[in-house]
């Protein structure tokens, strides 16, 4: 798509948003993908795990922002990030437990989940952040939050899921909670970032933590559709011939 | 061959002059698959649908 022209009064959330549309499609079109997959039961799970994955290390990731952007007090940013993360790791605390518990309902063990390794495009993703965190600059977690908080699933979709996979109910908990309330942590995540002193590099680093997010989003997803059954000839139904 | 912004720019996925030069690094590291799917699906928006934020959403939060 074309990007439009900025306006002068456009706010950080909106400049970032037009900033990173081109990326965000393109993560909007492999969830559109995975949600329309004729195996999303059979892909849910392995989704689901991802999930666990990248929700496990949100509160870390905050709280090693928060402890980086305390050793900065002279950076005009550090008090209202701070005070922004502080407040969303509340509203973020134990959600990883809901994830294992949905995961429980598909027949997952807890010791199964954190027997698996996460995958690389996860260990990418989110590592990403940890690094820039600690190693550039802790704004770059606004960016990281932007992306997967800004554009959550409805109730309905969600609802859709439910009948179009035929899985328990329970499986899907921490998504329908999460419907529920990200529009508040949308509006909250808005306001805040509109309300920050940001300079030009602030909005660079941003900009490169939300492309980097929603590429990863992108190929994590893509991990996920490559796992679909394959659908071989039915060889019971049409034998080959044999010859000779 | 062309850079991944300068093919993303002549397909009008992108406008290059607003990005800064570590932006377009970020966008030349991308893989030919991902450029190419980028070029496709921005195709795809502008044909089929008005406003590409009315239908955006992603799952992982």
């Amino acid at each position: 798509m074309t990007m439009r022209r900025e306006e002068p009064s456009m706010n950080h959330a909106n400049r970032l948003a037009e900033k990173t549309k081109f990326m965000r499609a393109r993560t909007f079109h492999v969830t559109t993908q995975f949600l329309r997959h004729d195996h999303l039961a059979q892909l849910f799970p392995e989704f689901l795990f991802r999930s666990q994955c990248i929700v496990r290390a949100i509160v870390p990731l905050m709280e090693e922002a928060i402890r980086v952007a305390r050793q900065h007090p002279e950076d005009p940013v550090s008090t209202p990030l701070i005070d922004y993360l502080l407040q969303h790791i509340e509203e973020e605390r134990d959600h990883d437990e809901w994830c294992i518990r949905d995961l429980g309902a598909l027949g997952m063990t807890r010791a199964e989940v954190f027997a698996r390794m996460p995958p690389p495009n996860v260990a990418a993703m989110v590592g990403a952040q940890y690094y820039w965190v600690r190693h550039h600059h802790p704004i770059s977690i606004l960016g990281y939050l932007a992306s997967i908080e800004l554009y959550p699933p409805s109730v309905q979709q969600i609802e859709e899921m439910i009948r179009a996979t035929g899985l328990p109910r329970p499986a899907f908990e921490s998504m329908l909670v999460h419907a529920r309330i990200d529009q508040d942590h949308k509006t909250e995540l808005i306001q805040h970032l509109n309300a920050m002193p940001l300079t030009e590099e602030h909005h660079a680093v941003l900009e490169l933590s939300s492309f980097h997010t929603f590429r990863y989003l992108a190929l994590i997803l893509e991990d996920v559709l490559k796992l679909a059954p394959t659908t071989e000839p039915d060889t019971e139904r049409e034998p080959t011939p044999v010859q000779g | 061959m062309a850079s991944n912004v300068d093919r993303l720019h002549a397909a009008g996925v992108i406008d290059k002059s607003k990005l800064n030069k570590d932006q377009k690094n970020a966008i030349n590291g991308l893989s030919e698959e991902e450029c190419n799917s980028l070029i496709v699906i921005s195709s795809k928006l502008k044909s089929e649908i008005t406003d590409p934020d009315d239908h955006e959403l992603t799952f992982f939060s």
